[in-house]
């Protein structure tokens, strides 16, 4: 009668050891982190934003079986990009359930629409060097508020983190795709306004519909005047000669 | 008296304890040699109290980028032992003043700061620190070589190792120092690292590790602190 609960207890370290060789051979993650507000003067027309399921539960899961298996789950962490820089970039924002027509327009003068088109990544095991990562490509579609296409346009974004010590291959690609998401942030903020339809757009339409301050903008941007006023009596900033510069 | 002696007791195991690991940790570690090169382009460079100094890391190479731990390790050294050099967390700095100091977009150049000054927010943010020096360091750490190997097996009678690898690590690091103040560029330290690891094994493996990156970090700290703080003697090398 001894053997048999020994077999039990080899069958049950067998699963064990199955179990963890097949789940070691995935490697699955949500995609945690926090985005700055962007420091940039905000432009005084309204924006609305449609994040459609797609965009929002975003998935990446990597299909080549020549590869290790990733699950990138960074949906939610892009549209928290999305929503921490496009009210510092526009007066007001608002999010819309789906693109505006003439017959039923949007009441803020532009709507963004946002699409995740490629996400890409490379590990060290692949590229010989100690880094990870993440190169992602987003389409975006500008309209006005009856729904008429603005500009269509591609923004780029690269992030990158080396291996550390003590640092799973999880957290390292997630540190990579915070650092591509803060690129995207980084890269919409400064060159939104430099595409040439939008460019020409803006020249052309003067804000309407809904209208707000900039100092109402966002309560990140309330706060950051705040500090400003109270950090008015620290030196003065140094010597320099300005540049003047035209977004 | 037995009170005494049973609460004096865990403090002298963790009195012995904290012994043997320190001198485990100074016998197992293997040598590395640092090569410190610094270049002043100004004299007489001082930090006023109140001015901070802010360490950050180039990060737009192609296949490396230099380490956040290393750049933390740097600040921390800076900010140690002194009264003078108070030092702002990387991350705090450009978290606050993004995106412009992003990879992307972090000016090049110390005459590049003309451009991000060119506006009012990015200047008040920058002036809120109350910050004299910009540290840019730009380098990595490498494994060149490896050789050697290690067989572990474990089986009925228990487990074990047998084997001998090595490997040589390089650090390659160089730190520009900004004068934020008079936007000028005051000087260059580098810091060039390496040593070999070993790891024997004979039923368990005894890793001889040399902080390649570590001493790196130390040496360019102190060397950093002695550059902008002369005065300090704690900062001599």
């Amino acid at each position: 009668m001894r053997p048999a609960p020994r077999m039990a207890t080899m069958a049950k370290m067998t699963l064990i050891a199955m179990t963890v060789i097949v789940c070691g051979c995935t490697n699955s993650l949500k995609v945690k982190g926090e985005f700055p507000a962007p420091l940039i003067t905000s432009l005084p027309q309204t924006l609305g934003v449609i994040y459609d399921q797609e965009f929002r539960n975003y998935v990446y899961s990597e299909e080549n079986e020549d590869r290790s298996k990733w699950i990138i789950d960074s949906g939610p962490a892009q549209v928290a990009l999305f929503n921490q820089v496009l009210p510092e970039l526009f007066s007001q924002v608002q999010e819309l359930q789906s693109l505006p027509t003439p017959a039923s327009p949007a009441t803020t003068d532009l709507v963004l629409y946002p699409k995740l088109q490629e996400f890409q990544y490379s590990v060290p095991r692949e590229t010989r060097f100690k880094i990870f990562e993440v190169w992602m490509k987003y389409n975006l579609s500008v309209y006005d508020h009856q729904g008429v296409l603005i500009a269509d346009y591609i923004v780029t974004a690269y992030g990158k983190t080396p291996t550390a010590f003590m640092q799973s291959n999880e957290e390292a690609m997630n540190a990579a795709v915070v650092i591509a998401l803060r690129d995207l942030g980084a890269n919409i903020s400064l060159s939104t306004k430099r595409v040439p339809e939008i460019k020409s757009w803006l020249e052309q339409h003067p804000p309407t519909g809904l209208q707000a301050a900039p100092e109402t903008a966002s309560p990140a941007r309330q706060q950051q005047h705040k500090e400003n006023d109270q950090s008015s009596s620290l030196p003065s900033p140094p010597n320099r000669q300005v540049a003047i510069l035209e977004d | 008296m037995m009170t005494q002696t049973q609460s004096a007791y865990p403090l002298l195991k963790l009195a012995r304890l904290t012994a043997l690991a320190a001198l485990l940790q100074t016998l197992f570690t293997a040598c590395t040699t640092v090569t410190i090169d610094e270049y002043q382009a100004k004299q007489n460079i001082h930090i006023n109290e109140g001015e901070h100094v802010v360490v950050l890391g180039r990060r737009h190479a192609n296949d490396y980028e230099t380490e956040p731990d290393l750049i933390d390790c740097i600040g921390d050294i800076l900010d140690d032992e002194n009264e003078v050099i108070k030092v702002i967390p990387e991350r705090q700095f450009i978290d606050a003043l993004y995106p412009w100091f992003e990879p992307r977009t972090a000016p090049l150049r110390v005459k590049d700061m003309n451009r991000l000054l060119a506006r009012d927010e990015v200047a008040q943010a920058i002036q809120k620190f109350n910050i004299r020096y910009i540290i840019w360091v730009d380098g990595n750490t490498e494994t060149t070589s490896s050789s050697g190997s290690i067989g572990c097996s474990i089986g009925a009678g228990g487990a074990g190792c047998f084997g001998f690898g090595t490997w040589d690590k390089e650090s390659d690091y160089e730190a520009v120092v900004w004068d934020y103040q008079n936007l000028e560029n005051l000087g260059q330290i580098s810091a060039d690292a390496s040593g070999t690891s070993y790891m024997p094994a004979v039923v368990v493996p005894i890793p001889l590790i040399a902080q390649v990156q570590k001493n790196a970090c130390k040496a360019m700290g102190l060397q950093l602190r002695n550059f902008l703080n002369p005065n300090n003697e704690g900062g001599a090398l």
